[in-house]
């Protein structure tokens, strides 16, 4: 049952009938909940919330999703950039409310969108994903994306370095500009100099991809190494932080980049880089000075907005990656802590998974996975589980089952989603 | 969690909050098998594609359900490492014993006719879905 408090705050919201539209018997609310973004973390979350009988208003601006996972397979094969497309219909039939509209203001009681409309919330939830910190990488703008693309939003930008590689004439330099911690898809970059080295063995195999990485260490970084010698050879090569690799600064006119040492040109430059918290979370205020959002690890809750939740890549998750396995994890734990919360139930303790995959070619899967705790406010890797795929003793045949599950993984994760 | 309440929680292997029971949604506890595994519904392999189009994948990932006991001896036997298998060992020692079991009864109340069996080596074989 709604408590007094509860009631009272409801009241200084304007909204009535709360109490008599509490969750108990039967899961019915006038308590309305709003989900900011719909990618893997606020459509999980929003569909979720509509399973558990919540009054869930999703705010998405654009009216096709493009996910990012297999996204490297769009770029490097002949995967079509529809198959990481999916509609918000099957949400809709899930009985969420879905806005094709921009949240441009949060305050403590609504939420402000781009059409001029506004929602009230009892409880809102950011999964804003990332935006590309446009500060933070001298020489790279959004004219300069258009000549470097980053593809780490997955759609034009995708099909963009897609074009790329196909002009580019053999015995060309791939060069990919990989940014220090914390960003979207830690072992991502090195999937794609992978994926993108399969395709120039087949199609142009004079070249060559030159990972220029702002990091010393990176994520499934001994079997990344170890299958590129084996499958690619003199075609990637990677130079870490030590090695004075890190790109720090572009300049997109002449096709180069630059680190503290020497000017680096490529045919394709594909810049990744740094990141941050996605725009409706800075203007809330639920990011801090480092650009992502601290919260309350076990209900995801900001610490720095009252009943706002953050999900996802926007969200400080501790040794949990910015990985759509993560966000899908978290949003539905979220879902059941919001539903509880707004029943003034005490949030309850669950463990999270993380399964990455990453393609070294298409037949060829590693993986990397984590069991976490939210300990002391903070998502605690499980000591003693998780890891990367074994480097010896791996059951026959792995790779290419991991290729197979990573596969399998999509389908079942965007089915769960967006199907229906 | 009272007794009822752990009970219906069990039997029927949803959310409960108070008085409340919430159909569809599965216990927090093993709402994170679904990222890769389809829980208490048909396996996946039928992507949701704009323009109609609807894109069909291998689905090689079991769907989970059936008997508890058989459930739990399953990964038990994948976290010690007695069934080769590629990545639920690593998953699997996160979680204690005791709570495998809880997490097999949830599981195997999810109505799902879809047995694991091999869960992970045995790729080339398609698991069926009803």
């Amino acid at each position: 049952m709604l408590s007094r408090r509860r009631t009272l705050k409801g009241a200084s919201l304007g909204l009535v009938g709360l109490l008599s539209g509490c969750l108990s018997g039967g899961g019915v609310t006038k308590a309305r909940v709003v989900v900011a973004g719909g990618g893997f973390a606020g459509a999980t979350c929003a569909r979720t919330l509509a399973q558990l009988g919540i009054r869930v208003t999703l705010v998405e601006p654009n009216p096709v999703y493009t996910a990012c996972p297999f996204s490297n397979l769009v770029i490097s094969t002949d995967r079509p950039i529809q198959a990481q497309q999916f509609s918000y219909a099957g949400i809709a039939n899930a009985g969420v409310e879905v806005r094709h509209a921009r949240v441009v203001g949060v305050d403590a009681q609504r939420v402000q969108l781009d059409d001029g409309s506004r929602l009230d919330y009892d409880r809102l939830v950011l999964a804003p994903g990332i935006e590309i910190n446009w500060d933070g990488l001298p020489g790279y703008d959004q004219a300069a994306a258009e000549l470097m693309p980053h593809a780490w939003q997955a759609g034009a930008q995708t099909l963009l370095l897609r074009r790329q590689l196909r002009a580019m004439p053999d015995g060309g330099v791939v060069v990919i500009s990989v940014p220090d911690n914390p960003y979207r898809c830690p072992p991502g970059p090195y999937e794609r100099a992978s994926l993108i080295a399969h395709y120039l063995k087949a199609h142009k195999p004079r070249s060559k991809v030159l990972i220029l990485d702002a990091k010393d260490r990176f994520s499934k970084q001994p079997l990344f190494t170890r299958a590129w010698q084996e499958q690619y050879g003199q075609l990637v090569e990677w130079q870490g932080r030590s090695a004075g690799a890190a790109v720090v600064e572009v300049d997109a006119q002449s096709g180069a980049v630059l680190t503290d040492f020497e000017t680096v040109r490529g045919d394709v430059i594909n810049v990744i880089p740094p990141q941050r918290a996605g725009f409706i979370a800075q203007t809330a205020g639920a990011a801090d000075n480092s650009g992502w959002c601290p919260i309350q690890a076990g209900t995801f809750e900001s610490t720095r907005l009252d009943r706002v939740h953050v999900l996802g890549d926007a969200a400080i998750a501790n040794a949990m990656p910015k990985s759509a396995f993560s966000a899908n994890a978290q949003a539905k734990l979220c879902a059941v802590q919001v539903a509880r919360l707004l029943a003034d139930q005490p949030p309850q303790p669950a463990k999270l998974i993380n399964t990455c995959y990453s393609l070294i070619a298409p037949e060829y899967g590693i993986s990397v996975a984590g069991v976490y705790t939210a300990e002391k406010n903070t998502w605690r890797s499980i000591p003693g589980a998780g890891g990367i795929s074994p480097m010896l003793q791996a059951p026959a045949g792995a790779p290419r089952l991991e290729a197979e599950y990573a596969r399998a993984w999509y389908a079942t994760i965007t089915r769960e989603v967006f199907g229906g | 969690m009272s007794k009822t309440l752990t009970v219906t929680a069990l039997l029927t292997g949803v959310v409960t909050l108070g008085q409340g029971v919430f159909a569809e949604v599965v216990d927090q506890r093993i709402q994170v098998c679904g990222g890769c595994h389809a829980l208490g519904a048909p396996a996946g392999g039928q992507g949701h594609g704009v323009d109609g189009q609807v894109q069909v994948e291998k689905q090689t990932i079991p769907p989970i359900g059936g008997d508890p006991e058989h459930l739990y001896q399953l990964m038990i036997a994948m976290k010690t490492g007695q069934r080769a298998v590629t990545v639920m060992d690593r998953i699997l020692r996160g979680y204690t014993d005791a709570e495998l079991k809880e997490m097999a009864q949830l599981l195997g109340a999810l109505g799902n006719s879809g047995d694991p069996g091999d869960l992970g080596n045995r790729g080339s074989q398609r698991s069926q879905v009803k």
